[in-house]
């Protein structure tokens, strides 16, 4: 949606915080937010629910909004928390699946090793604390700046920081455990 | 550059010829977890359901709940310290009667009819129940009204105004004398004369023998003429159409004209002519310093444009427990004032103070904030003198409890060790507020300049297209932080709900 839209949208929705300026904003959001979603989420069918429930609690917290400009980010960081409530649920039952590819041999770079090298992956990524998986998963799939992470999730830049080395070092031990081999081999 | 994840977000830069395989892979498998599309049965039913929930009438008392759970976690903190600090007061009488007048009666000063609780028509030592719970209800108060939504938008309007264009630069401090703001020279012209009166003023005194010049002495003058030029500093460095620098300028001239009535206070004192009347005019005194110390607190917040908002449970605690700290020692010793003016120069006391002290600590969150952004040194160096402002003055609060309490259970008064004390911290106090003072100078001076973020990484979502440059960069963090202070109890209310 071009500047000027987004501008008059943003402008009706501060003089008439009404219906329809809300679901014209969180339509516009709604394709990223879904794909963040399904990203952090690794399953599409809770990614519509999170969608979903995010549009209806918005509403319902539409009136503390101050600055519709900023809707987005405020909308980007209702996602998230619903995404991270339900990876904490989700992990209560969680079974570690790191430790059915140890011992495997993941040495080889060929086709057939590079599935396994991200089965490997899928199978870790799951292991992090909740938090963890966020912030490494908007730097790396996002690709957002750390500054803008923190904006987003609304912590201290150091606090991301750390949750992005603490994230990576604890997947790349999960991984060596599971038979993953040195880096910068290719 | 700035700080990046790790070898491949580099190498994705083009900074680095060797990928981290794990980050890359890690990108990859991220990237292959992205749906192609969204289901349209998604937009469908989202938006049907809204309509629906749009529709449905809004629950009554929707907000008690989040309302109650905020109170009952400051409620717990506000108790449990207030049973710490009855327990320890009460127990500390209880000893002493048992000790001095060998029985459970309330001890009285000296010479003094016993008192019952709840009698306020005469002056009476102890902790008195009613007293105690007046301080505990009005800390409760204070606390909860941090809380409030309608408050925080108070401040942030105070705070940031409404449309208010971004800060400018600092200017430059080398002009022709016709281009200097009038603001400028009249303050500097008050400071001069300010400055002569203190000359006088240290010379009469030591012409009567009243001081004898030492270190101290000469550190606290240095001291009281850093003050000074801050209003013509403000004047002269930054614009005068912004915001901050308007709350600035109030905030430093609150500053001058509190030490001008005090000087006029002295000045009437040597000249013989003082009475009681003036007495309550130097309370003035005291509100104006915390006016001033609240404004500059709003006025760098402004400049700043980008500090997060301290977390609720924090922000309310320090406004509670500064409350406790600073009216604790009028109400332990349950001495009540015989007159109206007596209850009005009190409270006013009280809420100077609190105002103050809070004000100091919202400058040091400004500070640790601008610490934590990695701000100029200028930003930085709020830290430093923020810490040392409330180093200078709780000490001096927790003194005043413990004298109370000293007096509430030993009807002489404690001697020795209390006036040791009493000492210590005078040159304490003396010697920070001098470092305190200085610190806010070499702040004003160094030209507090406006913080940036990044605009060089497409990445950043000041560059999103969605957004627009409708805002400047400083503008658009402010709002996001404005933001922020609304919807962040929205979205941790969510995260809760859910």
């Amino acid at each position: 949606m071009g500047r000027h839209v987004q501008a008059v949208t943003a402008d009706t929705a501060r003089e008439t915080p009404t219906l329809d300026a809300f679901e014209a904003l969180s339509d516009r959001c709604l394709d990223d937010s879904y794909r963040l979603a399904a990203v952090v989420l690794r399953d599409q069918a809770e990614a519509q629910d999170v969608v979903h429930d995010a549009v209806l609690l918005g509403w319902r917290k539409f009136g503390s909004l101050r600055d519709p400009a900023r809707f987005d980010a405020w909308f980007g960081r209702i996602v998230l928390n619903l995404c991270r409530d339900r990876l904490r649920t989700r992990r209560r039952g969680q079974v570690r699946e790191a430790a059915l590819v140890a011992e495997m041999d993941m040495g080889g770079h060929d086709d057939f090793g590079r599935v396994m090298e991200r089965d490997a992956i899928a199978a870790a990524f799951p292991t992090l604390d909740p938090d963890l998986q966020l912030v490494v998963a908007l730097r790396f799939y996002k690709d957002l700046q750390l500054e803008a992470i923190a904006d987003l999730l609304g912590i201290p830049l150091g606090t991301v920081k750390s949750r992005l080395h603490t994230g990576l070092k604890r997947l790349r031990a999960e991984l060596e455990r599971a038979g993953w081999r040195g880096e910068n081999e290719r | 550059m700035k700080y990046q994840a790790g070898s491949f977000a580099a190498a994705r830069k083009g900074h680095s010829d060797r990928p981290d395989r794990m980050e890359a892979e890690l990108t990859r498998w991220l990237d292959g977890l992205e749906p192609t599309g969204t289901p349209i049965a998604l937009r469908l039913r989202t938006f049907a359901d809204l309509r629906e929930e749009a529709a449905r009438p809004r629950r009554r008392f929707a907000r008690l709940g989040p309302a109650l759970s905020s109170l009952g976690s400051l409620g717990a903190i506000v108790i449990g310290a207030s049973l710490i600090m009855l327990v320890a007061v009460v127990g500390a009488t209880v000893d002493h009667a048992h000790a001095v007048a060998g029985g459970m009666a309330p001890l009285t000063g000296s010479g003094s009819v016993p008192q019952t609780p709840g009698d306020f028509s005469d002056i009476g030592y102890g902790p008195d129940p009613v007293a105690l719970s007046i301080l505990f209800a009005a800390t409760a108060l204070a606390a909860w009204g941090a809380l409030q939504t309608r408050v925080r938008r108070f401040v942030a309007r105070v705070t940031y105004g409404k449309d208010e264009a971004p800060a400018g630069e600092p200017l430059p401090f080398k002009r022709q004398l016709r281009h200097m703001p009038r603001a400028a020279l009249a303050t500097g012209a008050i400071g001069a004369l300010f400055v002569a009166w203190e000359i006088w003023m240290v010379l009469t005194y030591q012409g009567a023998g009243l001081i004898q010049p030492n270190w101290i002495v000469f550190f606290q003058w240095i001291g009281l003429i850093t003050f000074i030029p801050y209003c013509s500093i403000v004047a002269l460095r930054y614009r005068l159409a912004d915001r901050s620098s308007r709350l600035l300028l109030t905030a430093t001239t609150a500053m001058l004209a509190a030490y001008v009535l005090v000087a006029a206070l002295l000045t009437l004192d040597l000249m013989t002519i003082y009475s009681q009347w003036l007495n309550e005019l130097a309370e003035l005194s005291t509100s104006l310093m915390a006016v001033s110390t609240v404004a500059l607190a709003a006025g760098l917040a402004s400049r700043h444009g980008g500090i997060p908002r301290p977390p609720l449970w924090i922000a309310s605690t320090i406004v509670g427990g500064f409350f406790l700290l600073v009216a604790a020692g009028y109400f332990i010793v349950g001495m009540w004032p015989h007159t109206a003016e007596g209850w009005i120069t009190d409270a006013t006391g009280i809420l100077s103070s609190w105002l103050g002290t809070v004000g100091w600590a919202a400058i040091t969150w400004i500070g640790l904030s601008a610490w934590r952004q990695r701000s100029s040194w200028g930003w930085r160096l709020l830290l430093f003198v923020g810490v040392l402002a409330l180093l200078d003055r709780v000490p001096g609060y927790v003194l005043g409890i413990y004298s109370s309490n000293s007096i509430a259970t030993s009807p002489g008064g404690d001697g020795s060790l209390l006036e040791t004390i009493r000492m210590q911290y005078f040159w304490w106090k003396s010697t920070g507020m001098t470092l305190e003072m200085f610190g806010v100078l070499v702040v004003l001076v160094s030209g507090l300049r406006i913080a940036r973020p990044s605009l060089g990484d497409p990445a950043s979502p000041l560059q999103d297209d969605e957004l627009g440059p409708i805002q400047s960069p400083a503008e658009d963090v402010a709002s996001a932080n404005r933001m922020d202070g609304a919807s962040n109890a929205a979205a941790d209310g969510i995260s809760a709900d859910a």
